[in-house]
């Protein structure tokens, strides 16, 4: 509670104001129930107001008289700056736009899954299948180029890939790196 | 003066908000400036104290139809200046016309225009 009233004690000090009319303003940020800079700013724009009033040669008894009820004040004022009850019309609105929005996120997050499952170099496939025609059959990638050239015939380019990125795979477990296999996985992955 | 039986005090209540609107449509007051405005342009008809003034310019604001800022004024003390947005001007059109009519119908009752 001092914590809160301690900017508009603050305040206070540095006007000019008759203990009666502090003690409305005190009153009134009081029942306001305001937080911190909000409240001060009330109490700076009152204060304000009263001292505009003594200027005008009014005197602080007609100002307090004239002033209304402060806790009255304060429970309007609080009333006046609490957020409104939103319409159904904008409640709708906010729903929506927060059901689209995740809506969209949820697309982009499946989209960049799939993706990243697919290989994503193109595959030369012609020149696959002559490298496959070529290949010797004592050839250790005799295997591999199988592999490959099954899946290209099934029409399975994918699988074809798949097959080449597991050489890739047994390449680098290799001590020694076979050409043919390193061309094979080449082709495959369209690396040249 | 006739005692007060409340209506009075309503149709203040309901004139009020256009009025201060109306007269911050024109320029930017701060709430002293604003309630001597108020009271002189209506001839002491709209006299409002703290206790309608500041909650009905802070309702305005929080429903955006007034914006303000704390500026220093000719006295130079700082002051919290309020004016009207193009969301309140257009609020203070809606309510204009709403009030000629009302107006418009009291007058042709024979209750307002002198008749």
């Amino acid at each position: 509670m001092a914590n809160h009233l301690r900017p508009v004690e603050r305040a206070l000090a540095r006007s000019e104001l008759p203990c009666e009319l502090a003690d409305l303003v005190r009153r009134v940020v009081s029942t306001s129930q305001l937080s911190g800079e909000e409240r001060s700013a009330v109490a700076r724009e009152l204060i304000a107001h009263l001292e505009d009033g003594l200027a005008d040669s009014r005197s602080a008894e007609e100002l307090a008289r004239t002033f209304g009820d402060p806790e009255c004040t304060g429970w309007l004022i609080r009333r006046a700056r609490a957020p409104g009850p939103m319409r159904l019309a904008t409640v709708l609105a906010k729903g929506l736009a927060g059901v689209g929005l995740s809506a969209l996120l949820l697309w982009f997050v499946v989209a960049w899954r799939l993706d990243s499952a697919r290989p994503s170099r193109a595959t030369d496939a012609a020149a696959l299948r002559a490298f496959a025609a070529t290949a010797r059959q004592e050839d250790r990638a005799r295997d591999r180029v199988e592999d490959v050239t099954r899946a290209l015939a099934a029409g399975e380019a994918g699988a074809a890939e798949a097959s080449a990125l597991h050489t890739v795979r047994l390449i680098d477990s290799l001590s020694t790196r076979p050409e043919p296999l390193a061309r094979l996985a080449g082709l495959t992955l369209g690396v040249s | 003066m006739e005692k007060d039986d409340g209506i009075g005090r309503e149709f203040t209540r309901g004139a009020a908000p256009l009025a201060v609107l109306h007269l911050l449509s024109r320029r930017a007051m701060y709430g002293y400036e604003l309630t001597r405005a108020l009271s002189a342009q209506s001839q002491g008809v709209l006299d409002l104290g703290h206790s309608t003034l500041y909650p009905i310019l802070y309702n305005l604001e929080n429903k955006g139809l007034l914006r303000s800022e704390e500026r220093t004024a000719e006295s130079g003390r700082a002051r919290r200046y309020y004016h009207v947005t193009p969301k309140g001007e257009r609020r203070l059109d809606r309510q204009r016309s709403q009030w000629l009519e009302l107006s418009r119908g009291m007058e042709a009752l024979g209750l307002a225009g002198g008749s």
